[in-house]
């Protein structure tokens, strides 16, 4: 794995145990601090937050991407929670939240390798096969696995 | 034999790092189902990706703008029937989206 790749298999988080969005953002940006892509863990949140009150991430089918490009993150990154149980949060078909993808961008990138994985995964989210095997899988592993791939599609 | 049908869209959110791209795929999916020949440009994060030159624009029989924001070189598209569609029905609505649009052109001829 190289050193500065934007995923990596700690990045992955399964059964986590919050029941709203704040409190799932929260976890996010702890474990960002910890793994060093981000240096706080309240600018994370607030970069986060600031984006979702422009309107709700959460899309169809229990999936959210929560984004932020802000001054604290100083590593592009996607981190992946699946919630134990799904989170109120507002979404497009007004489903629970199960599956969260978040996506943290430095403010200043130096270049757009980093934005063009990015960008695959976020056409790989709209694809049905996709969804539900993030939705059914509860193998870290094989989470792991698919979303590399999609990275680097 | 009858040419394909072209359709060009252009999609832009206000961050660029994942609804532009959600709703160009989910666009790009829908409309090579329906049989047309698809490009799609995308201003995100990454910058302008997939430009639609003068020439996607003029051989077009559907022009889609899916944007959250003024795209750039918008005036490329002043001459044109634009069809300004949310990004979230692009996303999530694409196929029924591009049909709605060609009951409106069709209830125009």
């Amino acid at each position: 794995m190289q050193k500065d790749s934007v995923f990596k298999r700690e990045y992955v988080f399964l059964d986590v145990d919050v029941s709203t969005k704040e409190e799932c953002l929260a976890f996010i940006a702890k474990k960002a601090v910890k793994l060093g892509i981000s240096t706080s863990e309240k600018g994370t949140i607030d970069g986060f937050m600031e984006r979702e009150n422009e309107g709700s991430t959460g899309f169809d089918d229990g999936f959210a991407i929560p984004h932020t490009r802000c001054e604290d993150v100083i590593r592009p990154s996607v981190m992946v929670v699946k919630t134990k149980n799904g989170i109120d949060w507002p979404s497009m078909d007004g489903k629970p939240i199960v599956v969260v993808f978040a996506l943290l961008v430095p403010k200043e990138v130096e270049s757009t390798v980093h934005l063009k994985l990015i960008s695959s995964l976020a056409r790989k989210l709209v694809s049905a096969d996709f969804q539900s095997t993030m939705l059914n899988s509860s193998d870290p592993d094989e989470i792991f696995g698919i979303v590399e791939k999609a990275l680097n599609n | 034999m009858t040419k394909k049908k072209k359709l060009v869209a252009l999609c832009a959110c206000t961050m660029g790092l994942a609804h532009t791209f959600m709703a160009a795929q989910s666009l790009e999916e829908a409309a090579k189902e329906l049989g047309y020949d698809v490009k799609i440009e995308t201003q995100g994060a990454d910058g302008i990706q997939n430009e639609l030159t003068p020439q996607d624009l003029a051989e077009a029989d559907i022009i889609i703008q899916a944007v959250a924001i003024t795209p750039e070189n918008n005036e490329r598209f002043d001459n044109y029937d634009v069809y300004e569609i949310s990004l979230q029905d692009a996303i999530k609505n694409a196929k029924g989206t591009i049909k709605e649009i060609e009951e409106m052109i069709a209830s125009e001829k």
